[in-house]
């Protein structure tokens, strides 16, 4: 079957609804949604969290929960023209037809590679499973079959991964025996719900590349369940839309994003940062907030904003290192010593926003952890410069006290990337706001109350609502509630550790602008990070990139952007999906690219056998390069990759 | 391993001379109560005879060097070495802890899936309930129920081991079904407590693991929903109970003192409970140290098993965070 010729709809959904049993009062969720998916080719289901995508594909599945059933319409499916179309809503979830369809014509793939697998099983015998559970083979047959699947899904050695088991593997490994599992006997259709989502972004350029590489290869049908638009303008042949429960607006990819029809559409498009926007954009919230700075805040701002540009906060030669021990059989350790952060030095400055972006271990937030002394550095100095000329006093975080240390917490407060684990379900949320200013004898109890009520407003968020539990919160008004927690001491310093990864795209654009808004009015300084460059792009205005410890270049937003130097920067850039049309992914260049592991850097850049003797240099006052110490501008712009 | 046996024969052998007094005092203070003529020539003679007038770590250092080397000392109550007492009746509670144990499982583990897989029906609750009333219910009065039940509806007593005309015969196919007449009530009673328990904790950990994702991979692979259940989830919730083994084997030695007493069977519960009270050192010092020793065995094994069952335990040994 090629791709591109329609043949016909493998499922077609007609007026499908669903409920979801709470407590004996039906909640419909799915209002009469109708879409189809045609045979080999790709359907984007979009929405926000809670608008019902994942729970269509269990029901296509039929692994829908418990308490959900469905209660009108038709699910049918047919596998090839001929067929006589099967109305899949009418079979019970274990019925033998389903079972049968499950695994061997209609599989799926999960978001979280890292739970989605049994930790007790090998990855050969789970691949296995689904094998002989739907094809006639012998045992010799299953271990030959399964070990071609990992080879096709790019395991390095698979006959070794056979055997092993998913903790042994990292995430981006797990999601591809995930797809092996799925696609070992050959469906006719693939779910992907949220393939990518917990993959970094290189890791997500090769699932997908890797996806429509198998989806050619083994002309199956792809239902793509994503928010992330960026992954749908590259993936999609057709999109489906869905706000409610319902379905908004479907259509060819073409005209839904060049002529988005449905507000709601339009909105999520404004809505989500993307590397194609323009540098002073500002991001369209599906649901503005209104937000008060409190007069007792407001002292003081004007003299931190004289301060503005002058540095803040210097980072040298900051150092972590981690020991891990391996067991060699009975006897004796093997011990490695593991460089998390290697070196790294840069400067903050006053009213900036200082991004670090990165992949997954590239030793982003153990630099944020040190700088806040919730780690302790192997070597270097984290300096605070406060004051000027003759009155500046400089102090190095890392050698405080205790005493010294809590102190200076005053001026540094951080914001936690997950909303869920980050506020403790057993306090209200006056006693998660005042918990900071109890510990630092900040006022009495009334004024306490006042000011966390202050906070609120703040924030954006009703002061009556001080009394509730976090649990009574959505994704995005938790996070606004740990960023008035931060900002209860009224600190200078804010750092930020993927505060928006874990929230929905609809809620993003809220706390960003947020926290955006915050740092205008308030004079704050931020340390952001994100492996979102959209993100780091959109709130940055000197962004510092890590990898594997080191920074390889810092520049200024626009610099880094439209004039990246260093091989890996480029190479982050170019797997970035971007909701655009017109800048499709470079599937082949990505799996040919191997910059991103960094072996094979070219001149300057080339750190293999000259590791004592890289260095920052110098490309502009606002733009610095790691390569090796001493090469001239020339040559390193003479390599920079095109 | 070594290090805590130490450790723990020394807290032994304290609490066991905390209390003022020795077996000698014990005995001549019985035998006053009787009315008879104390010799205390004999007293002293007896205690120089097994060392009570040495210091306490002299006598420490005899006693547990003596357990070592298999020498458990002589009981004073029992006239006879503490091997022989402890041998007759081991056998027996062992016996009755196996068929406890068995029971346990056998009942708590079908129970435990159901109530699991069907959370919060009808069936969940009713189940739960009796669970939770048998939990609720002490031993001994359950026993003391039974005993009647079983004397007034049935005609058999069942206090005892065996029927008395049995005592002190050899094996004989009449005796062995006297001593599984006399097993049953002991059996269901012991076990109902652990059955009720049990069966909450395969609940608990079951249900967490059906939350889990790996859960809808296997049933969105199209395995069918009882294998499913048996091959991921139980598989993974089995891990509690390996880690169980390791309270189970003294419970085996010790457990059930009360019921025991009450049905009057010669297991080593009651031998212990007589022994603390009468101050009777060494039986009741090599009773603890057997039970401390069993625990230490039973958490290796735990240990050994679990290692072997869950991959990741295996795997990920020694790394140093």
């Amino acid at each position: 079957m090629k791709i591109g010729e329609y043949t016909h709809d493998i499922i077609r959904i007609d007026d499908l609804h669903l409920v979801i049993d709470l407590k004996g009062a039906d909640l419909e969720v799915i209002r009469g949604a109708s879409f189809r998916i045609p045979a080999g080719r790709t359907v984007a289901l979009v929405g926000e969290s809670g608008s019902g995508k994942s729970i269509i594909s269990q029901a296509i599945l039929g692994i829908l929960p418990n308490v959900a059933r469905i209660t009108g319409g038709s699910i049918w499916y047919k596998e090839t023209p001929t067929d006589i179309p099967l109305d899949l809503a009418t079979f019970a979830d274990d019925s033998a037809e389903r079972i049968d369809l499950r695994g061997g014509k209609i599989s799926i793939i999960f978001q979280e590679p890292m739970t989605s697998l049994s930790p007790l099983h090998t990855i050969g015998n789970q691949i296995g499973e689904a094998l002989t559970l739907h094809r006639d083979v012998s045992s010799g047959d299953v271990q030959q079959t399964v070990v071609d699947m990992l080879e096709l899904v790019g395991f390095p050695n698979p006959p070794a991964a056979w055997s092993m088991y998913p903790m042994e593997l990292s995430g981006g490994l797990r999601q591809r025996a995930m797809i092996a599992m799925a696609l070992v006997c050959h469906p006719a259709l693939l779910i992907a719900d949220e393939p990518t989502t917990a993959l970094d972004v290189s890791m997500q350029a090769k699932i997908l590349s890797l996806l429509k590489e198998l989806q050619e290869k083994l002309g199956m049908a792809v239902l793509l369940i994503t928010h992330d638009l960026g992954v749908v303008a590259n993936m999609a042949d057709e999109v489906v839309v869905m706000y409610h429960g319902q379905i908004m607006e479907a259509g060819p990819r073409e005209a839904i994003f060049r002529n988005p029809q449905h507000p709601y559409l339009k909105a999520l498009l404004n809505a989500v940062p993307d590397l194609s926007m323009g540098y002073d954009e500002k991001l369209e919230s599906l649901r503005d907030i209104e937000h008060e700075i409190p007069a007792s805040m407001s002292k003081g701002i004007e003299e931190r904003k004289t301060h503005a540009h002058e540095t803040l906060l210097q980072i040298r030669h900051l150092k972590k290192e981690f020991t891990t021990k391996k067991s060699k059989g009975w006897f004796g350790n093997d011990k490695t010593v593991v460089k998390a952060v290697d070196d790294i030095s840069f400067d903050v400055r006053r009213g900036e926003c200082f991004g670090l972006v990165g992949e997954s271990g590239c030793g982003k937030t153990t630099t944020l952890k040190m700088i806040v002394r919730a780690l302790s550095a192997t070597d270097g100095t984290v300096e605070w410069m406060e004051g000027d000329g003759d009155q500046q006093t400089v102090t190095d975080l890392l050698q405080l006290n205790n005493q010294g240390i809590k102190e200076f917490r005053r001026k540094i407060q951080m914001v936690f990337q997950d909303p869920f684990s980050s506020l403790s379900p057993r306090s209200t949320v006056l006693n998660i706001l005042k918990e900071p200013m109890e510990v630092h004898g900040m006022g009495n109890k009334k004024q306490q109350a006042e000011y966390a009520a202050e906070l609120m407003r703040l924030v954006g968020l009703q002061p009556t609502f001080l009394g509730r539990y976090p649990h009574s919160f959505s994704g995005g008004q938790r996070q606004r509630i740990g960023i008035a927690r931060a900002l209860a001491l009224r600190p200078e310093l804010l750092v930020c550790d993927e505060p928006v990864s874990a929230l929905d795209v609809s809620v993003q654009a809220q706390v960003l602008n947020l926290l955006k808004q915050l740092q205008e009015e308030l004079g704050l300084t931020y340390i952001f990070i994100s492996h979102n460059l959209a993100v780091i792009r959109y709130i940055a205005d000197r962004i510092g990139v890590m990898f594997k410890g080191q920074l390889v270049e810092t520049a200024t937003r626009e610099e880094l952007f439209e004039n990246p130097i260093h091989p890996y920067t480029r190479a982050l850039l170019d797997v970035v999906p971007h909701a655009d049309l017109d800048h499709p992914l470079d599937f082949d260049r990505i799996n040919r690219d191997m910059a991103s592991e960094g072996r094979n850097w070219t001149g300057p850049f080339s750190n293999e056998g000259h590791e004592s003797e890289m260095d920052m240099i110098a490309i502009t006052d606002n733009h610095q390069v790691r390569a090796q110490r001493g090469t001239d501008l020339q040559t390193i712009l003479a390599h920079k990759p095109t | 391993m070594v290090p805590t046996l130490l450790l723990a024969s020394i807290v032994i052998f304290t609490i066991i001379q905390l209390p003022p007094g020795d077996y000698v005092e014990t005995y001549i203070g019985e035998l006053i109560q009787n009315g008879e003529s104390v010799d205390l020539e004999r007293a002293q003679y007896l205690r120089e005879e097994y060392g009570l007038d040495k210091p306490m770590i002299q006598r420490y250092l005899l006693w547990i060097g003596n357990f070592v080397t298999g020498d458990f000392g002589y009981s004073f109550e029992h006239q006879k070495p503490v091997s022989e007492v402890v041998g007759n009746s081991l056998f027996f509670t062992i016996l009755l802890s196996f068929f406890t144990i068995i029971l346990t499982w056998v009942i708590a583990f079908p129970i435990g899936i159901y109530s699991a897989t069907h959370q919060y029906s009808w069936g969940d609750y009713g189940l739960t309930f009796v669970g939770l009333l048998g939990m609720a219910t002490p031993n001994f009065l359950l026993a003391l129920i039974l005993l009647y039940v079983a004397k007034v509806n049935f005609g058999t007593s069942i206090g005892g081991l065996m029927d008395k005309e049995f005592i002190g015969e050899p094996m004989s196919w009449p005796k062995l079904l006297s001593i599984g007449e006399h097993l049953i009530i002991p059996t269901i009673v012991i076990g109902t407590s652990g059955t009720a328990a049990m069966i909450r904790r395969i609940r608990a950990n079951l249900l967490d693991e059906l939350q889990k994702q790996y859960v809808v991979t296997a049933r969105a692979k199209g395995v069918p929903p009882f294998k499913a259940l048996i091959k991921y989830p139980l598989r993974m919730s089995l891990n509690f109970f390996v880690a169980d083994i390791g309270s189970l084997l003294p419970a085996i030695i010790s457990g059930a003192e009360i019921v025991s007493i009450v049905l009057s069977l010669p297991t080593t519960g009651p031998l212990l409970i007589s022994a603390l009270q009468s101050q009777d050192m060494y039986l009741a010092g090599s009773f603890l140290m057997f039970v401390a020793t069993l625990t230490v065995i039973g958490v290796l094994i735990s240990d050994i098993a679990l290692g072997f069952l869950d991959p990741r335990i295996r795997l990920s040994g020694g790394v140093d965070r």
